[in-house]
């Protein structure tokens, strides 16, 4: 089998296994929800179907089992019960096993968990006689390959059909499943209220569906109301109310249903709407302007449908095609950047004029390219939810997981660097941040604990935080577990602050015992060393009524606008969407610390002291206000040269011993620029270490 | 002119049916020609299509008695339409009269 399609399949089937969990674990919240039901059984159909396809027929067959269940629960319409979820989520994890391990043995898992499936679903033996039908009774759920055809079908069910536990809509439900419907209903039956019986049932239900499924799958959907129920299936000619692209008009369609051309014509000329005027003034049977109706609305579904798929077409495409990709484009920013250098001071307009399309194209194609690589953060946020879940019935604790701010965008190799940092910080809010039910319901807090996600946009920054609403650290135990380490020494006294960074020195932890969730001493701060190899920050705050993890994460590696600035002969670069403003002024004395501008205090250093530098310095000082999220700081430079788009080159080990600096950029001349790290330099600024020098 | 409400449950489905219809029934004869009786379904979280047909029964026994009928649904999913899986926009379910509900299709 070609290695392309097995990858693409490995590629789909974990997304299509996520998609199932996710839909698992909104039926564990919302058992009756039929739509979450419906999209497990479509996630479970499709790994099933690819699986044995690609030759995984032990995932396949496994997979096929698990569907049967789910379609029992499914077609009878019974709300998943907490041990269906839990029992189709372990065996959603056995079939990535199966899938990651085709050639594993088979341990037994597969045996009891398909016991535990069967036994549920037969422990709810529904009235309903579809019931008894089987999962198979419902492969037709699913639209198949083959020419769509377009159906009318008439459905009165009997007057008896509520008493016999029948619900009319799910024929209907299951019938829109099948492919493209219009809808229309009779209830000219339907009785005042003083002479109905609301068990009776007086409704008809006319339909016309486009599918690709055969006949029979409609038929099957009727089967057990035959004899009982009115059905009347019958194909229709698609020409009768489309053409190619184009909805019919309702007079084409008349006509087509051989209405006298001429009766269409004199309605037109009457300019009202046609069918009322066909009914009322031309005794046009009323039922037949319904159907033509039907059929034009239904035109208008199936064509509005087309469009829809084709706006949404999409390519599977590797990001490692994508890191090319972006390569490329940073070197091609660096060439068009020596080449505007070059033709700076070139007479030849024309020579010029190119030089400037090539600066605008390889801007918006750096644009897109980095568009590409983004993706939602909720693509990570919800790997967390079944962890939360599993926590939750690990520790014995009730937990909730909030998301804010899911849609927030972020380059897709930061994100996947992030996953293990982040399932660390989870697992520690829900292990050691949230107290037990009983403890939270001692202090008046509500049993359920809160662990919420969130992220937003900061300049050229991600904000990330997790966060509980447990006890807070326990700074008493956190001093003294560092004390007893020989961390700190027994007199040290130590601000709060300084208390919560010992969390994150090698091998400290405060569990009591090693456990499967946490307290194995591996922890923050690998996350700390992780976060500051993303060239990123984390940091934590705590109070009584929670703890806070916030990681600061710069929004792409690869390709920044920037703002280049120059201090002597040292270039240096500040990422454009951190910059606030700038002015200049008379350069200050050395000692200054702060300036005031617009009434509001700055912290400011020059970049002199930051660097070092020595060359003299000018007379005058340009300033530079940037934004460090909801704070601002100004830094000094001799020189403000504007804009600069520029390829982030790492600095590698240098960056350890050189805070401020998260990378370098080749200028059009060859030089090198620093890019400054604003947030560490604020950092640096803020500890008062500005003696440190290149 | 006097509002009568009728307020529904958390389930409105075939099990409740004769109950719903028996409170609306008792709101009809309590109100005088020219009263709004409000069907207030706004508590109300499940639905099936037997209370689409109470809704159609009640609107035409409510133009019958002269009263005027109101539909309450804060979160608008028990719209006749939605009830009844039906692609169209009636006027009303209940005009039993064909060509207005032709009319109101507005044909193109």
């Amino acid at each position: 089998m070609n290695d392309k399609l097995i990858e693409t399949f490995l590629e789909e089937a974990s997304e299509l296994l996520d998609g199932l969990e996710d839909h698992l674990l909104l039926l564990e919240k919302e058992p009756a929800n039929e739509e979450a039901m419906n999209a497990a059984f479509r996630a479970l159909h499709s790994i099933k179907g690819s699986a044995s396809m690609f030759g995984y027929d032990k995932a396949g067959a496994f997979a096929h089992e698990v569907e049967a269940a789910l379609d029992h629960f499914r077609s009878t319409h019974l709300p998943a019960t907490g041990a269906l979820t839990d029992a189709v989520l372990r065996s959603r994890d056995y079939i990535r096993y199966l899938i990651d391990n085709p050639q594993a043995e088979d341990t037994g898992e597969a045996k009891e968990l398909v016991s535990m499936l069967s036994s549920l679903a037969s422990q709810d033996k529904p009235n309903n006689p579809k019931a008894e039908a089987g999962p198979e009774s419902s492969a037709c759920q699913l639209p198949s390959e083959g020419p769509q055809r377009t159906w009318r079908i008439s459905f009165k069910p009997s007057t008896d059909i509520y008493r016999r536990g029948v619900r009319p809509e799910s024929l209907v439900r299951e019938l829109k499943a099948l492919g493209q419907t219009s809808i229309s209903v009779s209830c000219a039956g339907v009785p005042p209220l003083s002479r109905l019986d609301p068990e009776d049932c007086w409704l008809t239900w006319n339909i016309l569906v486009t599918t690709s499924s055969p006949e029979d799958c409609l038929r099957d959907i009727f089967i057990f109301e035959e004899g009982l129920s009115e059905v009347i299936i019958k194909e229709i000619d698609q020409a009768e109310f489309m053409n190619g692209d184009e909805v019919k008009r309702l007079g084409e369609i008349l006509s087509y249903k051989q209405l006298p051309e001429d009766n269409i014509r004199k309605a037109l000329d009457k300019q009202r709407p046609i069918g009322e005027i066909l009914v009322n003034d031309l005794a046009t049977p009323a039922e037949l302007v319904e159907e033509a109706l039907l059929e034009q609305q239904h035109a208008r579904n199936v064509i509005q449908s087309g469009r829809d798929d084709a706006e949404r077409k999409t390519i599977r495409i590797r990001s490692e095609k994508l890191d090319v990709l972006l390569n490329l484009v940073g070197e091609l920013v660096t060439v068009q950047a020596q080449l505007s250098q070059a033709v700076k001071d070139s007479p030849d307009r024309h020579i010029q004029g190119i030089t400037d399309y090539v600066k605008r194209l390889a801007s918006e194609l750096r644009a897109t390219s980095m568009e590409l690589r983004l993706v939602p953060i909720d693509s990570m946020f919800a790997k967390f939810k079944r962890l939360v879940r599993d926590l939750a019935k690990t520790l014995n604790k009730e937990i909730e997981l909030r998301v804010v701010g899911g849609e927030t965008e972020i380059d897709k190799s930061v994100l996947d660097t992030l996953t293990d940092p982040m399932m660390h910080l989870v697992r520690n809010a829900a292990d050691h941040g949230l107290e037990d039910g009983d403890e939270r319901q001692r202090k008046g807090k509500p049993r359920q604990g809160t662990i919420t996600l969130s992220a937003v946009h900061a300049g050229a920054f991600v904000r990330i935080s997790v966060r509980d609403d447990g006890k807070g650290l326990v700074r008493e135990r956190i001093l003294e577990r560092a004390v007893e380490r020989g961390l700190v020494s027994s007199d040290a006294r130590l601000s709060d602050e300084e208390i919560d960074q010992l969390i994150f020195l090698p091998g400290f932890s405060t569990a009591a015992a090693i456990s499967s969730v946490s307290g194995r001493g591996v922890g923050l701060d690998v996350v700390k060393t992780a976060i500051k190899q993303l060239g990123g920050n984390l940091t934590v705050s705590s109070t009584a009524g929670g703890t806070e993890f916030t990681l600061d994460i710069p929004l792409t590696l690869a390709i920044i606008d920037g703002f280049l600035v120059r201090s002597g002969h040292r270039m240096y670069v500040i990422p454009l969407s951190s910059v606030d403003s700038c002015f200049d002024r008379p350069r200050p004395p050395k000692s200054e610390r702060l300036i005031t501008r617009g009434g509001e205090f700055i912290p400011y250093a020059s970049s002199r002291s930051l660097f070092g530098e020595d060359e003299v310095a000018p007379d005058r000082e340009e300033l530079v206000i940037v934004n460090i999220f909801d704070a601002k700081l100004a830094l000094g430079f001799d020189q403000v040269l504007g804009g600069y788009q520029t390829v982030i080159k790492p600095i590698g080990e240098i960056a350890r011993f050189v805070s401020g600096v998260s990378g370098a950029a080749i200028l059009a001349d060859g030089n090198i620029a620093l890019i400054l790290d604003i947030a560490a330099l604020a950092r640096k600024i803020k500890e008062g270490e500005t003696g440190a020098h290149l | 002119m006097a509002n009568i409400e009728v307020v529904v449950g958390e389930r409105a489905c075939i099990e409740e049916a004769k109950r719903i219809k028996d409170q609306l029934l008792e709101a009809f004869d309590k109100a005088k020609a020219g009263d709004t009786v409000i069907f207030n379904l706004d508590k109300t979280r499940q639905a099936d299509t037997s209370l689409a047909q109470i809704l159609i029964a009640a609107e035409a026994e409510a133009k019958l008695r002269k009263l005027i009928w109101r539909l309450k649904d804060r979160r608008e999913d028990k719209s006749l339409s939605s009830l009844l899986y039906c692609d169209f926009t009636c006027e009303s379910c209940s005009v039993r009269d064909i060509h207005s509900k032709i009319a109101a299709r507005r044909p193109t």
